[in-house]
């Protein structure tokens, strides 16, 4: 009676819950589900100004319908709460690369290896990557992961509570929660964030409106006429509202000034931003004025023999100037972070050097150094405000302080640092991924060609390059009157320049840009160094170097494929410099060529290399060869990852195999004939049977069940407990019956029971060896 | 020697007919009257904690019956003397020599019921017997019966004027069980036999006295795999070392532990023990045997829990003996 009782209960409540939802019907129920989506919509707007980008359109409405088809779909079929959340995960890692990550999507359409790995690791860090990166993002790297996440789980959300609970209006919560963290998360003016508002409140209302008139039908369902008069009632109200709000919001667009909103982004402060500084390079041909020249910037103790003291590491290029870090801070050069106690460079190759430094006129704010920094210790009476300030990016072993570093300022650093000498023709391209830069100027690939036309070795068309330079280059700052003239600055031009002149002109600034543009050419990652080089006189007697102002020097670093930075100085030494040549004259004298003559005749044994190179099919089969490539890598990456996610599985699976060949082939008639019976248990215990530790071998072929496991324990323990012992031929007949009561276990269980018992750890544990350890 | 299969198969087929024909009397108590006759078998004494009522003497009755034996029931009480169960040396003056009389202890199945209401010095007169098979009396020896088990009963619930039995004595019993209410269905057929009265239900007798004695004999010579003695071991000894425990179970308890499992393994048609035999036979042979502290008495433990936490901790063998 009770029984009965309490199901009509339930059975009237579940009835409350459905008159509840806007007309009960399927009907309704996609209509409702429009509205949510309508109001989702609008919620996704205040998210537009962090990307304005047809991605974020693509992304906010797939997140959107796909969201809302699930949160549909779990109303309909009566999905449980762990069924729903299970396909807003699955929906995230199927559309999730395609669409949040679509720089990591094969073809833009299949997810890759690398793409899932983003995508996951983004559910946990792109919140702060989106509000440390200047706005507008567009779809770059999975920047678009949070508004569909947001935008998933939200509206599958919304549509779950319009349809299944009894407090539909409650669906609005959601979409509210996305909405204030699109504002939070936002630019601090955004012009469309009262429309935003205003969008969202009609929607809003909209939804109420239609919540409210359901369960007043639901209430007066018997009345139809009352029921109508309410509805219009409502809906005239609604109205009313929302052209208010409306009218409002419109006067308030023009009325109130547009103020700056407090949003995240406002708040966060990097410790420190390289791009609010002058890139080292560009003021470099200061250090050489006369006024200057004998003005000591720097003391150092410790600095290795031929090593350089680094000022900075430039490895972003836009074709004017070379800087510190990645220009719009997301890339990892460019992102500096406080120092922890101590970083761990244990993996970085090199040894380990301690420096002792003192700041003299050196007044700028990066910190010098050599290497890969472990830890830093500052001294002097800024030495907490130092601490404080000092920022570190070990991509490129670049550090500095905001206020920057003053006369008096002492620190030691240590760090790890390769300064073995190292025979350039031998290097091999390392696999550092640096910030794109622009191609080099032609003249300079031309000189590439002319200098490295000997090999195909990276390492040895390296050093053809640095020996070029050598051979070739002069050195002049172009600033005293006696100075050959030589342009400062490092853009295109100037490259340009310095490889066409005759002689090759230039400084530290040219040769390094130079450098590092060739030797990227060539495969090397590289970047340039800005430091001081020692002198001659520099050094005394106890190891002490004292810089000088026109110690300041620029270098390469390339990476070898160890992952060692190799420090290249292409820079030629101080030497006379010869007259200048006058500029070829084959424009004037053959205005007819199209192209110039070439600076050296080619040899007869190259033409015919030539056509190889330049003719049109071999960059079609290599434009087929790429893509079999491509595809090709792309399903490597695929099988590993499969073989990645399949190999504990598989772990298990051959260790089982291995289990039963050694119980097969123990030494004694007896141990065969005891590994009989637990292979068998050992299945049994996969499959789920509560094998114990403590259970005797009938008791485990009780809980198995049958005759069969019953006689094979009788047999099995006659022949470990009965006097006599087993007979010849008794483990065979045990590992027959084994076989065959394996099975039968197996025969009524689907192939999924089947796989998931031989990939089950249940029977790894080792009862039976600490069961075989009690016997002794 | 050794018990051969055939041996085996013989031992167990007699007592599955013995325990067929008491069963017929003590209707669904398979496993207490198998307990009963492995006690017998074994040589060793049974106590059956056991409120009245529930066929103790019926169960002694049909035992001695069953193998064509003689019973007697002695009812133990405060003023009960030594003698009124060993019996007496009376004076002949016809004969003028003293002429023993002998006691109800004399017979193959002995029912002392509720045994710890007699005198101490009374229970130890029962000492003597159930160790040794044979009375003393004016110095002559006086041999028991051949086969030769005491049944004693005590009631668990009622403890007012009674004898805790004292530890020596508890340990020469082999097993301590009880027989306890029958279930449902049994009850329902014994109800349908009231209209005989429970003293005219007679067991045919199925092996005789002499069978008996060949059998307990027999079940001596069933293989004890040195793992399962080690087994044994290990089992005392955990009753040792259980902080719950005040005493352990005695060499005497491995002992008829050992003993007791190699007349089961024998009613089970093996001629060698398992693991299995002494699992079964632990609690009713060990749990008598330990004093349990008095705080985790305090806390509820019982003997019997205990050694079935010692069962659990304890892994059996399943592999020969290495060497």
């Amino acid at each position: 009676m009770s029984t009965t009782a309490g199901a009509r209960r339930a059975g009237s409540a579940r009835g409350r819950a459905r008159a509840r939802i806007p007309g009960g019907s399927l009907g309704s129920a996609i209509v409702s589900t429009v509205m949510i989506v309508a109001v989702a919509a609008t919620a996704m707007l205040p998210w537009w100004p962090i990307y304005e980008s047809p991605a974020f359109v693509h992304a906010a409405g797939v997140a959107i319908i796909t969201g809302a088809a699930i949160g549909f779909a779990g109303a309909v079929w009566a999905w449980p709460s762990w069924a729903v959340a299970s396909a807003i995960a699955a929906a995230y890692l199927v559309l999730g690369v395609p669409v949040a990550v679509p720089s990591s999507a094969y073809a833009e359409v299949l997810p890759t290896a690398e793409g899932l790995v983003e995508l996951v690791a983004a559910v946990a860090l792109s919140w702060k990557q989106l509000v440390t990166i200047s706005v507008p993002v567009g779809s770059y790297q999975s920047l678009l992961v949070p508004p569909f996440l947001l935008g998933l789980i939200v509206t599958a959300t919304a549509v779950t509570i319009a349809l299944r609970t009894a407090r539909p209006s409650s669906a609005l919560l959601p979409p509210a929660l996305l909405l204030v963290v699109g504002i939070v998360l936002g630019v601090v003016h955004d012009e469309v964030a009262f429309e935003a508002g205003v969008a969202f409140l009609v929607a809003s209302i909209a939804w109420l409106v239609r919540v409210g008139i359901a369960e007043r039908r639901a209430a007066v369902v018997d009345r139809s006429g009352e029921s109508a008069l309410v509805d219009v009632r409502r809906i005239i109200g609604a109205t009313i509202v929302a052209a208010v709000a409306l009218v409002g919001a419109t006067a308030a667009t023009f009325v109130l000034p547009t103020g700056q909103r407090d949003v995240v982004r406002a708040e966060l402060r990097p410790p420190f931003e390289p791009s609010d500084y002058d890139s080292p390079l560009a003021a470099f041909r200061a250090a050489f004025e006369p006024e200057v020249a004998d003005v000591e910037m720097l003391r150092v103790t410790g600095l290795p023999a031929g090593a350089g003291l680094r000022i900075a590491t430039l490895d972003t290029y836009d074709g004017i100037v070379y800087s510190v870090g990645d220009s719009d801070r997301s890339g990892a050069s460019g992102q500096f972070s406080r120092l922890p106690y101590r970083l761990d460079q244990s993996a970085t190759p090199g040894e380990e050097v301690r420096l002792d430094v003192a700041v003299l006129a050196y007044d700028d704010v990066w910190v010098p150094g050599v290497g890969q920094l472990e830890r830093i210790a500052f001294a002097g009476a800024r030495a907490s405000t130092l601490e404080d300030e000092f920022a570190y990016n070990d991509v490129t072993g670049t550090a500095g302080v905001r206020s920057g570093l003053q006369r008096e300022d002492r620190y030691a650093a240590d760090s790890i640092a390769w300064i073995e000498p190292v025979d350039l023709a031998e290097l091999r391209p390392g696999g550092a991924v640096l910030p794109d830069s622009p191609d080099p100027p032609d003249a300079l690939l031309r000189l590439l060609d002319r200098w490295t036309r000997s090999s195909d070795e990276p390492g040895v068309r390296l050093a053809g390059v640095v020996e070029g330079f050598h051979r070739e280059g002069y050195v002049s700052h172009g600033i005293g009157e006696e100075d050959v003239p030589s342009r400062s600055g490092h853009a295109l031009d100037r490259i340009a320049e310095l490889a066409t002149a005759k002689p090759m002109v230039g400084d530290g600034e040219q040769y390094a840009v130079a450098a590092a543009m060739l030797a990227r050419s060539i495969g090397f990652p590289a970047r340039v160094v800005v430091g001081y080089l020692p002198s001659g006189d520099d050094a005394a007697d106890d190891g002490e170097v004292t810089f000088r102002s026109p110690d300041l020097q620029a270098w390469i670093e390339v990476q070898a494929d160890d992952g060692a930075w190799i420090a290249v100085d292409p820079n030629p030494e101080v030497r006379p410099i010869p007259e200048r040549q006058p500029d070829e004259p084959t424009v004037v004298s053959r205005p007819q060529s199209a192209l110039p003559p070439p600076e050296d005749p080619t040899p007869v044994e190259d033409l015919a290399a030539e056509p190889d190179s330049g003719s049109d099919d071999p960059d079609r089969g290599a434009g087929w060869l790429d893509a079999i490539l491509a595809v090709l890598r792309i399903a490597g990456i695929v099988l590993a990852a499969l073989a990645l996610l399949a190999s504990p599985f598989l772990a298990v699976v051959a260790a089982k195999a291995r289990r039963r060949r050694l119980r097969r082939r123990a030494r004694t008639l007896e141990e065969r004939i005891e590994g009989g019976w637990e292979e068998f248990a050992d299945q049994a215990t996969d499959y789920g049977y509560p094998m114990t530790q403590t259970a005797t071998r009938a008791e485990q072929a009780a809980v198995v069940g049958g005759l069969g496991p019953a006689v094979l324990a009788s047999v099995v323990d006659r022949a470990v407990f009965g006097p006599d012992g087993p007979g010849d031929g008794d483990d065979e007949r045990v590992w027959a019956a084994v076989g065959e009561l394996q099975r039968r276990m197996d025969e009524p269980r689907s192939w999924l029971e089947r796989a998931r018992a031989r990939v089950s750890i249940g029977s790894l544990g080792g009862y039976a060896g600490s069961r075989k350890g009690a016997g002794t | 020697m050794t018990m051969t299969p055939e041996d085996a198969t013989r031992f167990a087929s007699n007592l599955d007919e013995l325990v067929g024909a008491v069963e017929e009397i003590l209707l669904g108590k398979n496993r207490v009257i198998r307990l009963a006759f492995t006690a017998l078998l074994s040589e060793g004494h049974l106590l059956l904690e056991d409120v009245p009522g529930t066929g103790k003497t019926s169960l002694a009755r049909a035992m001695a019956q069953s193998v064509a034996g003689s019973s007697n029931r002695v009812q133990f009480t405060p003023d009960l003397l030594p003698g009124d169960i060993t019996g007496v040396s009376v004076y002949d003056q016809r004969s003028g020599v003293f002429e023993f009389h002998p006691g109800p202890v004399f017979a193959n199945i002995v029912l002392a019921d509720e045994i710890n209401r007699a005198s101490p010095k009374t229970q130890s007169a029962l000492l003597e017997v159930m160790e040794e098979g044979q009375v003393t009396v004016d110095g002559q020896t006086h041999r028991a019966g051949q086969p030769f088990m005491v049944i004693a009963t005590q009631n668990p619930v009622e403890q007012a004027g009674t004898y805790r039995l004292p530890e020596a004595q508890l340990d020469r019993f082999l097993m301590r069980t009880s027989i306890g209410y029958p279930d449902h269905a049994s009850t329902i057929r014994i109800l349908e036999g009231t209209d005989q009265r429970a003293h005219d239900h007679r067991v045919e007798p199925r092996l005789d006295a002499d069978q008996i004695v060949e059998m307990a004999a027999m079940a001596r010579t069933v293989y004890v795999d040195p793992t399962i003695n080690d087994y044994v071991s290990r089992l005392v000894d955990a009753t040792r070392s259980a902080t719950e425990v005040r005493l352990g179970v005695s060499v005497r308890g491995a002992l008829s532990l050992v003993r007791a499992a190699k007349t089961h393994a024998a009613g089970r048609g093996r001629h060698y023990v398992v693991p299995d035999d002494v699992k079964a036979l632990a609690e009713p042979v060990l749990a008598h045997r330990l004093i349990l502290d008095p705080e985790a008495e305090f806390d509820g433990v019982t003997a019997s829990n205990m050694i079935a936490q010692v069962l659990i901790e304890t892994p059996p063998p399943s592999a020969r003996q290495a060497g």
